[in-house]
């Protein structure tokens, strides 16, 4: 069952993992913001791990197996939400 | 290349050698021409270092669209809108 809760919790650790990354990329001798993207990047694996054995595949190939029938078909798709 | 980074002055990535103030704000009679910080030539685009801050919450960062509180410079605050 898709779980709006966690996919916005995900979307934030993608989010806040990302701006760590540019920051680092210009700053790459910076140990606290690399402790804080590795707690980041921990719990945004955590959450997505959660979300692909709880919900169904976050990316449509690469990252988990799919079960029969083809799992990243089921919804919500975006136009289908509420 | 790593070590521009760590430079706590304007980056130049062209000729280094050559950071003699175009504007010598005793030399000029004129005021107006007084700069803050002569060694900055003009007509050049700087980024200035980002001191590390920590983050906003998770949640007010996906909001703003920065986790860097110091980037963090709206035209207006979002919450009133």
């Amino acid at each position: 069952m898709y779980d709006k809760k966690l996919m916005r919790e995900i979307q934030q650790l993608g989010f806040a993992a990302l701006d760590l990354n540019l920051y680092l990329d210009t700053h790459p001798d910076c140990k606290k913001a690399i402790s804080d993207y590795n707690v980041i990047q921990r719990q945004y694996e955590n959450k997505r791990r959660m979300y692909e054995l709880n919900v169904g595949p976050l990316v449509n190939f690469g990252m988990s197996p799919s079960k029969y029938p083809w799992e990243w078909l089921d919804g919500p798709w975006p136009w289908e939400n509420e | 290349m790593r070590d521009m980074y760590n430079s706590k002055r304007p980056v130049f990535l062209e000729r280094p050698n050559r950071m003699q103030p175009t504007v010598r704000p005793d030399k000029d009679k004129n005021e107006s021409m007084k700069q803050p910080e002569p060694e900055i030539r003009l007509a050049t685009a700087y980024i200035p270092n980002q001191p590390y801050v920590g983050l906003v919450p998770l949640q007010e960062g996906f909001h703003r669209g920065s986790m860097f509180p110091n980037l963090y410079q709206p035209y207006r605050d979002w919450r009133r809108h």
